[in-house]
């Protein structure tokens, strides 16, 4: 692939790799400072880039993730009491089964902010797949490729963030009287 | 429920299933699972709302992306690919400098060789050379040279065509008499060059390089290994070679000539050595500026 169709397919993924690196980093300025760094990176690394199937979006995500956990191991502090609390609390609700109900009861509203909560609550490895896997519609296998893990880690950690937000929506749902199943 | 193990097993691949991530042989244990379990499929309907309602939230929060940021990164891509151009460039050179550099060396080791040997100005030492001998291919024309390369051929191969040769010596104890006798100045004591191994075959008249020379010429002695001729001409200085120093051996021929031309001033005289061979004829001039 010549170096100016390589740019423009770059390019034109730019605005699905600010939106993730927005949601990775939950601040404007860091996002932006994270896609031009990806872009960098990407110009330097085309050799290496080879054209499958689902283009070359995930190969940017897999940069940008590089990028993430790099500069956030450089910044990574010792961790607070309550950053160990919440894990303790993701590890202890594993086992439980989600909550499972329509969501269409809900008013959009109460649902956009508490679930907006919940998503920013998540621990980083939790809310990195959800948000591949929701927003960008990537496929299981194209994450884990994209975080360089296995298949079934992508399973369980998608399954994990899922039922955090549900258990955190059924909080919501069971506030307003709806009837919520465990399945 | 024949394809799960447990009810977890059975919570994952239903979220699978939900996502579209099943094969057709998971899909149709995961229907057949369905089917048995109502629960089941309330759960999927509720995965997809989540991931739709988790896609809605999060489009909700994002803010647009900045035409500045669209901008910036084009620009740094932009000169991040110059760079790199820049850097290809050098990279290239970079692997030739030493190359290029012993290849400099090299020429301007072969041109201070070469001009040592052909293109040294007046009073440039040879080296290796016969003391004081000294280049310059300036100071006769190549017609000249010419001249003289095929007077020494022709009178070496055929003694007897030297003009009036019948009327000088041929013995090179006399010659030095005939000379000053015919050009009225006084030459070198001896003309003799038998200690290289050439002896006298005889002289005479010759209208190169002027009107009044004189041409010996020398061949090599029976029993010696040499092959090759000399010739001598002996001429009235007449100052055509005035900026000439005097008593100091110029080569005026270029390097690798056919036949080496040494020509030097002294005591009124001008001398011109022609040989076949420039190691001889240098030893053939050392010896007879030396007396």
């Amino acid at each position: 692939m010549s170096v100016p169709d390589f740019r423009q397919l770059a390019l034109a993924e730019m605005e699905a790799v600010h939106r993730l690196a927005f949601h990775l980093a939950r601040r404007p300025d860091v996002a932006a400072d994270l896609v031009q760094e990806t872009y960098l990176r990407a110009l330097g690394a085309e050799t290496n880039f080879e054209l499958r199937q689902q283009g070359i979006r995930p190969w940017l995500f897999k940069i940008l993730h590089n990028v993430f956990y790099s500069r956030l191991e450089k910044d990574r502090r010792e961790p607070t009491l309550a950053q160990d609390l919440r894990q303790d609390q993701v590890a202890a609700e594993l086992d439980e089964p989600a909550p499972c109900w329509d969501l269409a009861t809900l008013d959009w509203e109460q649902v956009d902010d508490r679930l907006k909560k919940a998503i920013d609550g998540l621990e980083g490895r939790y809310r990195e797949v959800l948000l591949l896997w929701a927003i960008e519609g990537l496929k299981y296998r194209e994450i884990a490729d994209v975080l360089t893990i296995p298949l079934g880690t992508v399973m369980s950690r998608l399954y994990r963030a899922r039922s955090i937000l549900s258990a955190e929506l059924g909080e919501l749902a069971t506030e307003h009287g709806i009837s919520v199943e465990m399945g | 429920m024949p394809k799960f193990m447990n009810d977890k097993e059975a919570r994952k691949y239903l979220a699978a299933f939900a996502d579209g991530e099943l094969d057709v042989e998971q899909s149709l244990a995961v229907l057949e699972y369905m089917a048995m379990q109502p629960q089941a499929t309330r759960r999927v309907m509720h995965q997809q709302q989540l991931r739709e309602s988790v896609r809605r939230c999060c489009a909700a929060h994002t803010p647009a992306m900045q035409p500045s940021l669209r901008q910036a990164v084009e620009q740094k891509l932009a000169r991040a690919a110059a760079a790199q151009r820049r850097q290809v460039v050098l990279g290239r050179v970079r692997r030739w400098v030493p190359l290029t550099l012993a290849a400099m060396l090299a020429i301007v080791a072969l041109a201070a060789l070469w001009n040592s040997y052909q293109h040294l100005g007046p009073g440039t030492p040879i080296p290796g050379g016969a003391a004081g001998l000294v280049s310059n291919t300036e100071l006769l024309p190549a017609s000249q040279l010419e001249r003289f390369a095929a007077k020494h051929e022709d009178c070496a191969r055929a003694i007897d065509v030297l003009h009036n040769r019948a009327r000088y010596p041929r013995q090179i104890a006399q010659v030095p008499d005939a000379i000053r006798d015919f050009l009225g100045q006084q030459t070198y004591a001896t003309l003799d060059l038998s200690s290289l191994g050439y002896q006298f075959a005889g002289m005479g008249e010759c209208g190169t390089p002027g009107a009044r020379a004189l041409h010996l010429v020398y061949q090599p002695r029976p029993g010696s290994d040499l092959r090759d001729n000399v010739s001598l001409w002996i001429a009235p200085d007449d100052g055509r070679f005035a900026n000439v120093t005097p008593n100091t051996p110029y080569v005026a021929t270029s390097c690798g000539s056919a036949h080496p031309l040494i020509l030097w001033r002294h005591n009124g005289l001008i001398y011109y050595l022609v040989g076949d061979r420039a190691d001889h004829a240098q030893q053939a001039v050392g010896i007879l500026a030396s007396r």
